[in-house]
């Protein structure tokens, strides 16, 4: 009976230790699901591109210093060979070079192969001109963190461009300029191709090269002194601003996944 | 022997689950006696203003609210015992100063104007010139300010902890005695109470378009039109945009030169980073209750609407250092800059529109009074 009793003790005690054991969180022996950062650089002609200091010289002879350069993307999403799609967290991206708001992380991928990055440039209608004030502080499409909604008056800038131009490098003075892309008729799907693969226990980096230049290239060259301030407010501006994401294409590039 | 043996293992054995199953000690209940009333701030912050961040570490609290209700309105916060917050931040102008410059101890004098306060859970800079990032680092510069109220935080912690109603109100606030950083936090849970969402235009903005008169929409009208060249339009909303009339993104207009001067006699933002690139920045303020918060601009410059409306439409500066370029318009013909040129019915429309912004009901709000009155 006694041998019983210092049984069913040790027993109880067992159980106790066990039950407190099982209080705290198990620590995981799973294998982690990839996680991707995007990064986007701004690039001009391949090299960095510095906002608010350097000058650039356009292919025309205009000569840029670049303010604020913001965009906003949605749909932002892994391509796989398949053909399938990951959406990257719910897809919106807020790019901002001055801040240095460029660089987003997401946890708890699929593993596999990919074949690209695919992503639209703006947003779509009804988002686009819904409540923005339902957004989270630090959500993408809120309009007090980004300042890319046009307030009462009609949706998102998907793309600011502020800055300086000379119209050449020997004459001319400093003038202002500014692009903002205002209009659900400027969406735009892009798909980046590179191949990768996303292993368990993995870390990578996508980088997205984003060459300003090129805005003003292919396939319709564009001066900046053209039309230095365009808010797409008339027939003529939505025309310029058209040919300027039409150029866009060129602009964006995967360089790398590592 | 045994049956100790025994028991001591049992009490290690429930020792041990109670210590395992204890709460994190960040969440265990506070000592007694401090019961601090949470504020549920979806009764502050109306649902049709942009979501915003409230600062993790400083919940408001009814107890905290009051504690920087009453610092605000103290005199005790200067080195003379003249000058409190609300000297220069007065309810009645929606806590700005109807001078040009603010007056000091010994009666010196501001060298800017001093900004109104409302909607500050907005803004993510404060000052004209930018250089704070919270309310509670704002706050702790007028009171050293030598122009200002000259205190000097040993002293002022020294002062409030002698006086019986601060050991009361910072136990109940903080659980804490009185110290100068959490002041700063209980005025900023004070200011962060401070919601203007009252005027007329905030009615409209909810849909009641019946609150307007036709020059009223006339001149909302205006403010939100794109200026090009010939067609008149305000543009204001491009940097007073949203149901706060402000833009705060710092890439869109949150800072910006707006033309007031071509040689600058303040550098704004560049007096305090050096960068030629921010000469002549300024913070974008509220245009809510523009009326009560005059005179006008961080140096004060303009009495009235129609001296501010006159910049806007006949007067820009286009030269200016580092001039925002949403100020810059281009006649399409010449290639020039050219300026909006409201014409006199436009610009009565437009200071129409600006005086719905007038909030009487925040102005008045009996919460945000002077406690010691």
């Amino acid at each position: 009976m006694k041998v019983s009793k210092t049984y069913l003790l040790g027993l109880f005690g067992t159980l106790l230790i066990s039950t407190a054991s099982n209080c705290k969180k198990p620590k995981s022996v799973n294998e982690t699901n990839p996680t991707l950062s995007v990064e986007f650089n701004a690039k001009f002609a391949s090299s960095p591109m510095e906002l608010r200091s350097t000058e650039y010289t356009k292919t025309d002879g205009e000569v840029v210093k670049l303010n604020n350069w913001s965009v906003l993307l949605s749909k932002v999403s892994l391509v796989k060979t398949d053909d399938s799609k990951v959406m990257l967290g719910d897809g919106y991206i807020w790019i901002d070079f001055y801040n240095s708001n460029t660089k987003y992380k997401f946890t708890e991928l699929p593993s596999g192969n990919y074949k690209g990055i695919s992503f639209q440039f703006g947003i779509d209608s009804i988002v686009n001109h819904a409540d923005p004030n339902v957004w989270p502080a630090t959500h993408p499409l809120n309009p007090n963190l980004t300042g890319m909604h046009w307030g009462w008056s009609g949706g998102y800038i998907f793309m600011i461009l502020d800055g300086t131009y000379k119209t050449n490098a020997i004459s001319g003075s400093w003038n202002p300029f500014s692009f903002h892309t205002v209009g659900d008729v400027f969406k735009r799907n892009y798909f980046l191709p590179f191949n990768f693969e996303l292993a368990k226990n993995t870390n990578k980096t996508a980088a997205i090269a984003m060459a300003f230049d090129e805005l003003f290239k292919n396939p319709i060259a564009l001066k900046i002194g053209n039309d230095p301030n365009n808010h797409c407010g008339n027939f003529t501006e939505i025309n310029w601003m058209e040919e300027l994401v039409d150029n866009a294409e060129d602009m964006y590039e995967l360089k790398s996944v590592k | 022997m045994k049956i100790t043996v025994k028991y001591l293992f049992l009490f290690i054995a429930i020792s041990t689950a109670i210590i395992a199953c204890r709460k994190d000690p960040k969440t265990a209940s506070k000592p007694d006696g401090f019961n601090p009333t949470y504020i549920n701030t979806s009764t502050i912050y109306p649902s049709y203003f942009p979501k915003v961040n409230l600062p993790a570490d400083n919940a408001l609290t009814v107890e905290g609210v009051y504690l920087g209700r009453m610092l605000f309105y103290d005199p005790v916060l200067s080195m003379d015992s003249s000058i409190s917050c609300a000297s220069c931040h007065d309810q009645k102008h929606a806590f700005a100063d109807p001078n040009p410059f603010s007056t000091g101890i010994f009666g010196s004098k501001t060298g800017r104007n001093a900004s109104p306060i409302f909607n500050l859970a907005y803004s993510k800079v404060f000052f004209w010139d930018g250089r704070q990032k919270s309310i509670r680092e704002q706050i702790l510069e007028p009171i050293q300010s030598h122009v200002e109220m000259g205190m000097t935080l040993p002293i002022l912690q020294e002062r409030l902890s002698k006086i019986e109603r601060y050991k009361i109100w910072f136990k109940k606030a903080f659980n804490a005695s009185p110290d100068i950083f959490l002041m700063a936090k209980a005025i900023e849970q004070f200011e962060l109470t401070l919601v203007s969402k009252n005027s007329k235009f905030n009615q409209f903005l909810q849909g009641n378009n019946a609150v307007f008169s036709f020059n009223e929409v006339e001149g909302f009208n205006i403010y939100n039109k794109l200026f090009l060249p010939p067609s008149v339009g305000g543009d204001c909303f491009h940097c007073h945009g949203q149901a706060i009339a402000q833009t705060n993104a710092l890439n869109a207009g949150g800072l910006a030169n707006n033309g007031l001067d071509a040689v600058l006699n303040d550098k704004g933002l560049g007096g305090i980073t050096g960068k030629s690139t921010d000469l002549g920045v300024f913070k974008t303020p509220s245009l809510l209750n523009i009326a009560l918060t005059g005179p006008y601009m961080h140096d004060g410059r303009f009495k009235t609407l129609e001296e501010v409306i006159n910049h806007y439409s006949d007067s820009v500066h286009f030269n200016s250092p580092n001039i925002h370029p949403s100020l810059i318009h281009q006649d399409p013909i010449t290639k020039t800059p050219v300026h909006v040129k409201m014409n006199a019915t436009q610009k009565a429309q437009l200071k129409a529109f600006l005086l719905t912004m007038t909030d009487t009901v925040f102005i008045n709000n009996p919460a945000f009074k002077n406690p010691f009155k």
